[in-house]
């Protein structure tokens, strides 16, 4: 949702940059062995979740990530700092889906469909917004249903509304997104912050932008790499991302662009922060979204043309931005093989 | 797919990168070098369209030259002057101080027949000593170069093209021919330095044959080397370690500084409408280029394939070993046409075939003083005799097919019938039928469901079928006429071609012009 650039939430302060416990989760690529997460993976979630919780509002920031083969990278990155927002209090989208439904129902002529997920059959919906019963009330009146069938949302019950087509705003009925332990078990630095409470909401401050081959084949990238705990438990990258169109029934915590035929899963044009997939990606997530932290994730081995698109893009930004090295300092050595450059809006 | 654990363990455990690069001198060579160089340059110099097509000859002549280990005991002189021509043509078309570079090339090329190519034979001893000792060999070049190393080269060591770069599994030793450059002929892509999946890269190139400038670059160190700070990298790119090898044959010394030919051809500008293009080679003779983000028809054999049939991104999501499709319709105003044992084809190839072996060389004389004015007019005529494959062979030009059937003196009542012959070439070659995008994508889309009825038919061919097999679509089905399947050999980016060079079938000898 639009305030994921402004929501103002405690952050903890940056913690350093030391290695977490051994972590009791192990690693698989696709047709691999189990192992335990192996250097690079781990730089890049710990790279996420260091980034996230970093986060400024008042100065944008750009991230390239070079790495020497394709991979899941991008995904990794956006697994480290799905966690630091989970760790947040408050990092959801409940407020920001009110203020939205609450726009929107001034709005004259908006098409969109809303769900009521309290109810089935026909009373469910869909909804359209149709103005206020109050400045604190909006009216939502069912689709072809008589006038009288139109019911008021309110900052409480707003939680209950679904638009359609994107994820749920909050899970009932005291479910969660099942992938706590995954979560806590990840290689990023020690907080000592819960993540539990977020769990059972949407957040729309992280996208990831996907491959230009599209939705498909980003998905089937994320499901070839998987965790597995001590328990036995496993879930593949993909899962752990919980993004809308590659789970459907759960809140989900990672907005995701396809870059191929350029649709949001959601309504977030201010997404806090972006991960773009490979080069295309990074060129269309920089312009996409300006005042987005964007990090992109590039593989050398693409095509010249693509890297000195990049190339260009950078150089064309240095004279609005000039390099973090604040924020290098506190992120760990990167493993052979992977080079990072981080940059900041000038002052 | 190469894991990128396993990419990452392979970097993680081996020192930096080392570079040797063999770098050869040979007076006779430097002389063949000089002269043609010499000559593209004044031909370039020229406006005229028949001369800036002959530097492009001669630049794709010393390019190739430059970038394989050429045999100097195959008859070089010879391979010149069937691409550029007879000295004595050369001089009364383009004058003195062009015909006098030329003849002088030929006469080093012929100097040279017999000779060792030194850095041919130390490229052999190179990979022989690194296969006796154990290791894992890959040879960079592109497909059409293989041919030069295979007898000295072990199988399945080729790498072509970027895409099967990143499908490689790390390995010892990666040996190239040619200076480190991005574009043109024997271009390699910059991964080779920024992201090395080998221990140690063997360079074998001419002297004066500089790397590119800037090669190898990532975005990242790019950035850093602007100033900026913030840059977190542990990469190092090695300096390379140079080995000179000269031989002199003539004891004439001649220290003046070669031309880097390569740097120079470089500098050829595309022609005005040319765009960016992938091709999308076939087998091993023909291949097609398509502009950047062309969606092509085809069919991915693999068992777990998500989408078998599709319209797929080129740059994207064709790969080698999948099935390109292309379909021949109805033409309104002709007959049906089939790429394999078309109804025309079948005449004037079995006349031709019969007169060919009856009396070849009258055969070939008739056709040289009827207009046909191809330098190994013998060869192409044989290989027009061929039956149809991926397409139906015949003459490139209209004019040169409406000669050849003149004078084959095929008797038919049917009216046009050369022309008709003709269109069914150029629709086996892909040859557009005028549409708009939309009827394309609506045809597309009709050919793609009437496929998908029969994908178990589809499934079963492609397991038989080599490279290439053909479906007729019949009358149940949405659309009609015929589906023509290729196996893609290759794609390979880093052309610049014009409107009329994309998305037709063309012989890969020629499209290697269109190399940016």
């Amino acid at each position: 949702m639009d305030s994921g650039v402004l929501e103002t939430t405690e952050r903890p302060q940056i913690a350093a940059a030391e290695p977490a416990e051994s972590a009791p989760l192990e690693f698989r690529e696709a047709n691999g062995t189990w192992q335990l997460a192996p250097e690079w993976a781990t730089f890049l979630i710990r790279f996420g979740y260091l980034w996230a919780q970093s986060a400024q509002t008042a100065r944008r920031r750009i991230a390239l990530i070079s790495l020497p083969c394709d991979s899941a990278a991008a995904g990794l990155v956006t697994l480290g700092a799905l966690k630091c927002r989970l760790e947040i209090p408050g990092a959801n989208d409940r407020s920001a889906h009110f203020e939205r439904i609450r726009s929107l129902a001034g709005s004259v002529g908006q098409t969109i469909d809303l769900y009521d997920q309290r109810l089935r059959g026909r009373k469910r919906g869909p909804y359209r917004l149709t103005g206020h019963f109050s400045s604190e009330m909006p009216w939502a009146k069912l689709v072809n249903g008589p006038d009288e069938d139109k019911v008021t949302i309110s900052a409480e019950t707003a939680r209950f509304w679904q638009f359609a087509l994107e994820p749920p705003v909050e899970i009932l009925q005291g479910n969660r997104i099942p992938f706590g332990t995954f979560y806590a078990a990840l290689p990023t630095p020690r907080s000592g912050l819960t993540i539990t409470q977020n769990l059972a909401y949407s957040d729309s401050a992280i996208c990831l932008a996907g491959c230009p081959a599209g939705d498909a084949s980003t998905r089937r990238v994320m499901s070839e790499l998987s965790f597995r705990l001590l328990t036995g438990e496993i879930a593949c990258l993909a899962d752990l991302l919980t993004i809308h169109g590659w789970q459907r029934q759960n809140v989900s915590r990672v907005a995701f662009l396809n870059v191929r035929n350029g649709t949001l899963d959601r309504s977030c044009s201010k997404p806090q922060i972006v991960i773009a997939y490979g080069e295309i990606s990074f060129l269309d997530a920089t312009n996409r979204f300006p005042f987005s932290d964007v990090v992109g994730v590039i593989d050398l081995s693409a095509d010249r043309e693509r890297l000195e698109a990049v190339s260009a893009a950078i150089a064309s930004m240095a004279q609005w931005f000039s390099g973090d090295e604040h924020l290098a300092a506190s992120m760990p050595v990167p493993p052979k093989g992977i080079a990072v450059a981080l940059m900041k809006t000038q002052e | 797919m190469t894991s990128a654990s396993s990419i990452f363990a392979f970097i993680e455990s081996h020192p930096p990168l080392a570079i040797e690069r063999f770098e050869f001198e040979m007076t006779e060579f430097r002389s063949v070098r000089r002269n043609l160089g010499a000559m593209a340059m004044l031909l370039r110099q020229s406006q005229d369209e028949a001369a800036l097509d002959l530097a492009a000859t001669v630049r794709r002549v010393l390019s190739e030259w430059l970038t394989v280990p050429v045999s100097f005991k195959t008859f070089i002189a010879e391979q010149l002057q069937s691409a550029v021509g007879p000295p004595k043509h050369i001089r009364a078309r383009w004058g003195a101080e062009i015909g006098d570079l030329y003849a002088d090339a030929i006469d080093g090329a012929v100097d040279l027949a017999g000779e060792t190519n030194p850095l041919r034979q130390r490229l052999k001893e190179e990979i022989a000593e690194a296969v006796s000792g154990g290791e894992i060999v890959r040879i960079f070049c592109h497909s059409s170069a293989a041919s030069h190393f295979q007898s000295f080269t072990p199988p399945n060591a080729f790498i072509h093209s970027p895409a099967w770069y990143r499908r490689c599994e790390p390995f010892d030793t990666l040996f190239k021919v040619g200076p480190l450059r991005s574009r043109g002929w024997g271009s390699v892509p910059d991964a080779l330095i920024s992201a090395p999946r080998y221990s140690r890269l063997a360079l074998f190139v001419w002297e004066g044959c500089a790397d590119e400038e800037g090669f190898g670059s990532d975005p990242v160190t790019t950035l850093a080397a602007t100033g900026i700070g913030g840059i977190r990298s542990t990469r190092v790119v090695p300096a390379p370690r140079a080995v000179r090898i000269g031989v002199d044959l003539s004891g004439v010394s001649d220290d003046a500084p070669l031309m880097d030919e390569l740097q120079f051809f470089s500098t050829f500008e595309p022609k005005a409408d040319a765009r960016n293009a992938t091709l999308v080679q076939m087998d091993s003779e023909y291949g097609i280029l398509f502009p950047p983000y062309s969606h092509v028809l085809s069919f991915d054999p693999a068992g777990d394939a998500h989408e078998p049939l599709s319209a797929r991104l080129v740059d994207e999501d064709l790969r080698e070993g999948m099935f390109l499709i292309r379909h021949i319709g109805h033409d309104v105003n002709g007959p049906e046409v089939h790429a394999e044992h078309g109804e025309f084809s079948r005449i004037w190839k079995a006349k031709l075939n019969e007169e060919f072996r009856h009396d070849r060389l009258a055969l070939c004389d008739r056709l040289r003083k009827a207009g046909i004015e191809l330098e190994h007019l013998e060869t192409a005529v044989r290989h027009w005799c061929r039956p149809p494959t991926t397409v139906i062979h015949a003459p490139q030009k209209r004019s040169h097919f409406e000669t050849l059937i003149r004078q084959l003196k095929i008797e038919t009542a049917v009216p046009r019938w050369w022309q008709r012959a003709w269109k069914e070439i150029a629709a086996s070659r892909g040859v557009a039928i005028v549409a708009g995008v939309e009827e394309r994508e609506h045809m597309d889309h009709l050919l793609l469901a009437s496929l998908g009825e029969l994908l178990p038919e589809i499934r079963q061919m492609a397991g038989t079928a080599n490279r290439h097999f053909v479906l007729s679509l019949h009358q149940d089905c949405r659309i009609g006429g015929t589906a023509l399947f290729d196996r893609v050999e290759l794609i390979e980016t880093g052309f610049k071609a014009p409107d009329s060079e994309l998305r037709e079938v063309r012989e890969l000898g020629g499209l290697g012009q269109w190399r940016a």
